[in-house]
């Protein structure tokens, strides 16, 4: 079960989110890492960015109008 | 010898990557709840099992490395060294080590990443720290 994020947290998971994202996609672009590296850290990224997700979908549950912020 | 800093006032190490062996990790916090005790010894199963895998760095986060009485799990992130066979990265890992969270970094910047940005902070926005085990 996700905890319960307060406000500061809320804005602090969507920014990890959105660099989480961000890095995400400079490792899936990368040429470098064997297949099989690659898959298991976007595995890992995808499995990160499902818990920031539920965590702020969470807290905009409970504070609708921050989800309009 | 110690290495491993006293909780700030949240009950967190304070900032920062703090290295120690896995001895030092299960004094520290091994002990006080089943929770506790089941997830040391599949730290230790783990990292046997990483010893012998060619598993060059392991970051230890979340409650486990905090003052919390039963932590729920451990994220743990791994850093491969170039010459693993990495498809045993993309076994199974929960079945065999259910109370860790385990996460595979790309390189030893990308593994940095995890420990002074996603793992930073808490829940409530506040600074924290994260253990690297001396492999």
């Amino acid at each position: 079960m996700s905890e319960i994020l307060n406000e500061t947290g809320y804005r602090q998971t969507k920014a990890k989110l959105a660099s989480l994202q961000h890095r995400l996609e400079a490792i899936i672009a990368r040429q470098d890492l064997p297949e099989s590296h690659k898959a298991a850290v976007i595995q890992s990224y995808q499995t990160m960015a499902g818990q920031y997700r539920r965590e702020i979908k969470l807290f905009e549950a409970r504070h609708p109008a921050s989800s309009n912020a | 010898m110690s290495m491993l800093p006293e909780f700030d006032d949240d009950g967190n190490l304070p900032a920062g990557i703090h290295r120690c062996s896995f001895e030092e990790l299960a004094v520290r916090f091994g002990t006080g709840s089943p929770e506790r005790e089941v997830e040391i010894a599949e730290l230790d199963e783990f990292l046997k099992w990483a010893q012998q895998k060619a598993i060059k760095r392991i970051l230890v986060n979340g409650s486990f490395v905090t003052n919390a009485a039963a932590p729920n799990d451990v994220d743990v992130v791994i850093l491969p060294a170039p010459s693993i066979d990495a498809i045993i990265l993309q076994g199974s890992f929960e079945m065999t080590w259910p109370f860790l969270q385990i996460l595979v970094a790309a390189d030893d910047a990308d593994f940095e990443a995890w420990a002074t940005h996603d793992f930073a902070t808490n829940r409530d926005g506040k600074k924290k720290g994260v253990v690297e085990l001396i492999l």
